[in-house]
């Protein structure tokens, strides 16, 4: 059985069954692709707004490369290895907490409709700041980082609760 | 208001480390802990297991904190 270890930030190895082991490894190798993408587009989204700082002069060169990153064919199959991966890692998830006990599922009860509250106010905050046009189309990627951040931070709350 | 546990007590009546309850109930060693600790309050369904474990009424092992 899952049980969470330093104020429940991680979890205690030993306790989980060969099962509870093999889905944790598949849940957490899963889910480590979408991240190492979303490092990558943070890392461009930086690098972009470095350039963007530069002399007026030097910004009249045309787009190089990087801009150009997105439209990539390989840029967009990682995108989608990264979309596959979010919902194989979330399935052997979901089979790991079928084998749990109340507190765990209590737990994440706690952190998933906590981030959901989270992430529905933003996104009508998002809404109301793009009627007057202040700001543009929404970033789906960053609000999908944010929810994972949101749902670690709620989760670690509620392990400190409750376990 | 809270729950009061005398799982802590009655567990060690029986001889009982957390892990051995833990495995009886079907719930982790942390749950147990926790519910003796008072920081977690047990669901009734696990209530009435670990009434049934200790073969005693649900209100020897919780009562509602005054």
């Amino acid at each position: 059985m899952y049980e969470s270890t330093h104020r429940g930030a991680w979890f205690n190895w030993s306790a989980l069954d060969a099962a509870e082991k093999r889905l944790m490894k598949m849940a957490l190798g899963a889910f480590a692709v979408p991240w190492l993408v979303g490092l990558a587009e943070i890392a461009v989204a930086g690098y972009k707004f470095g350039r963007s700082l530069r002399p007026a002069e030097r910004a009249a060169v045309g787009p190089e490369a990087i801009d150009l990153m997105g439209n990539s064919p390989l840029f967009q199959a990682m995108v989608l290895i990264a979309i596959v991966c979010t919902i194989l890692g979330a399935m052997a998830w979901r089979q790991l907490g079928a084998r749990q006990d109340e507190l765990f599922r209590r737990v994440q009860s706690h952190a998933l409709g906590r981030a959901g509250l989270c992430l529905l106010g933003a996104t009508a905050f998002w809404w109301l700041l793009s009627l007057p046009g202040w700001v543009g189309a929404m970033p789906v990627g960053l609000f999908l980082y944010v929810d994972m951040l949101l749902v670690s931070f709620f989760s670690m709350q509620a392990w400190q609760r409750w376990g | 208001m809270g729950v009061i546990s005398q799982l802590h007590q009655l567990r060690r009546e029986k001889g009982w480390t957390q892990a051995e309850l833990a495995a009886r109930a079907g719930v982790s060693r942390q749950t147990i802990n926790s519910i003796e600790t008072g920081r977690f309050e047990p669901s009734l369904s696990l209530a009435l297991k670990l009434a049934l474990i200790f073969e005693l009424p649900v209100d020897a092992l919780f009562a509602l904190a005054p």
